[in-house]
């Protein structure tokens, strides 16, 4: 489904990201987890056309992508959810779904896959959205990223300013998506222990380079990861 | 009060609300602010003057070149925008003033600092149009402007705008062309001012360099700011009363700048959305009235 390849990304003369190899397969779920400023969503970034690459290739669903803008690559499939959601406050919960399914001509199924994963959003569609919660607030930058009917679903940090006991059940809804709709999912989260219980297979990035990937067990035993990133 | 005088108001009242609606799509939907937009109302008139003195052109059959024209210019000065962020693209816009402004005093095909005279007033059925015929004539445009840009307002065109206005990562993720709207909305803006220029030029008769700096930009800004930016209610109600006010109060015209500038300076701070936006104490206290109206009904109910 994605392939990437030496991905090389810079931020003026530093580089961010040097050379990262990269894979997601069909119904796959996959974290990249690792520190604060290691490069995670500058990957996510990248892949989504909001970054420009300087080296290296990603491919999707067989087609280099690395040189479309954004707003192609949204058609192609790929959808990503904006670390910290970056809804819109002052239009409705159903506007901000709508605007998700801006490059979708019926967009009234999506709508109701969206309410019945988040039946609350159905509660609130009217509702301003700066009026919501926070977790609802991720429910809904998730949602309006589903409207977009993906393929490929990207999450950046989905985890952060959620409550803690909300992040298990939100990141359940990933598994959903693949068990029900057989949608691949990407996840960059600093919350390795919530992340690894959930995904397949994760990859551990440190400085801007992949330092360690594997199936999600291996990585919850792995001596490194456990005393770098679940605190054990 | 002689009715030429009203209607004479009336009519640069109304190419003023087509002015500021069309602005309002610019800066009120896409959030491009834009202290050049008298460079596009410059650019309309100029061209409907050049076509009709120089070219021989009727009003009518100018009008469609000056729309495609302005549309075109609009597109051209538009692709800056998608190189800078908007605090440069606010000082880019203040130097399109002065370019425009310098061609037209330069170059003597625009006339020069003489400017363009002799600018006919527009015919219909071959007797040209009168004070009243032509406050009609603007009338009619000024609806067709409040009924296209409506028309707009409700398109997932103007959706696109709002979206990338507040956040333009987040529109790009939703697989919005952030580019294309960019262009189009400076485009429809610029072909709306470009009506405006043609009927202000045929109703005045001439053009200058002058009548069109960057203090008639700072006006139009300033009557959509007090109107209320991203609603046409707003930019209707914002240019009735800024070129109204300084009818009624003479003294304000000795002013003007002192006012426009205040008024934009002041609503910026106190009331960003102006006094007819979305969630300005106008539209609130309204809501809550409406609100109280109906919560009052509801508590009667047992």
């Amino acid at each position: 489904m994605l392939e990437v390849e030496g991905l090389v990304v810079g931020y003026g003369k530093i580089a961010a990201l040097m050379g990262v190899d990269l894979e997601v397969g069909e119904g796959e779920l996959v974290a990249i987890i690792g520190a604060n400023g290691a490069g995670k969503s500058t990957i996510l970034a990248a892949i989504a056309g909001l970054r420009p690459v300087h080296g290296g290739a990603i491919r999707f669903r067989g087609r280099r992508i690395e040189g479309l803008p954004s707003w192609s690559r949204v058609r192609l499939g790929l959808a990503l959810v904006p670390e910290g959601g970056r809804v819109f406050p002052d239009l409705s919960v159903e506007k901000n779904l709508r605007l998700g399914a801006f490059t979708v001509r019926e967009p009234k199924q999506h709508l109701e896959l969206v309410f019945s994963l988040f039946p609350v959003l159905q509660e609130r569609r009217r509702q301003r959205v700066g009026t919501l919660s926070g977790g609802e607030r991720q429910m809904l930058a998730i949602g309006r990223a589903l409207m977009a009917d993906p393929q490929l679903l990207l999450v950046d940090e989905v985890s952060m300013g959620l409550m803690p006991k909300l992040v298990p059940e939100v990141l359940e809804t990933f598994r959903r998506l693949r068990d029900e709709r057989g949608m691949s999912v990407l996840l960059a989260e600093q919350n390795a222990r919530e992340a690894l219980a959930v995904v397949d297979r994760g990859y551990v990035l440190k400085n801007g380079q992949v330092a360690l990937h594997g199936s999600a067990e291996e990585l919850r035993a792995d001596p490194q990861v456990k005393q770098a990133y679940l605190g054990a | 009060m002689p009715i030429g005088y009203i209607l004479t108001v009336g009519t640069f009242t109304g190419i003023f609300m087509i002015l500021t609606v069309s602005l309002n799509v610019l800066t009120g939907y896409a959030k491009q602010v834009s202290l050049g937009h008298a460079a596009f109302f410059a650019i309309g008139a100029y061209a409907s003057a050049i076509l009709t003195v120089k070219f021989g052109l009727s009003f009518w059959a100018a009008l469609p070149c000056v729309v495609g024209i302005t549309t075109l210019v609009g597109v051209f000065l538009g692709l800056p925008s998608l190189r800078v962020s908007h605090d440069f693209l606010v000082l880019s816009t203040i130097g399109l003033n002065f370019i425009v402004g310098s061609v037209f005093r330069y170059f003597s095909f625009f006339g020069g600092s003489m400017g363009i005279v002799g600018i006919p007033m527009p015919e219909f059925f071959g007797h040209p149009l009168g004070t009243a015929g032509f406050f009609g004539l603007t009338l009619l445009f000024v609806i067709l402007t409040i009924l296209t840009s409506f028309y707009f307002s409700r398109t997932w065109g103007r959706l696109a705008m709002e979206a990338f206005g507040e956040d333009e990562v987040a529109a790009k993720a939703m697989g919005i062309n952030v580019a294309k709207f960019k262009i189009y909305a400076f485009a429809i803006s610029s072909a709306y001012a470009g009506i405006a220029g043609a009927l202000w030029a045929h109703y005045v008769g001439s053009v200058f360099p002058d009548n069109f700096g960057f203090d008639r930009s700072i006006d139009i800004l300033a009557m959509l700011v007090l109107g209320g930016m991203g609603t046409i209610r707003g930019a209707v109600f914002g240019a009735l009363v800024l070129q109204m006010l300084p009818e009624g109060l003479r003294v304000i015209q000795n002013y003007r700048m002192l006012v426009s500038g205040g008024i934009l300076a002041l609503m910026i701070l106190f009331q960003p959305m102006g006094l007819l936006g979305r969630g300005s104490f106008l539209v609130k206290g309204f809501e809550r009235l409406r609100g109280r109206l109906v919560s009052h009904e509801a508590e009667d109910m047992p």
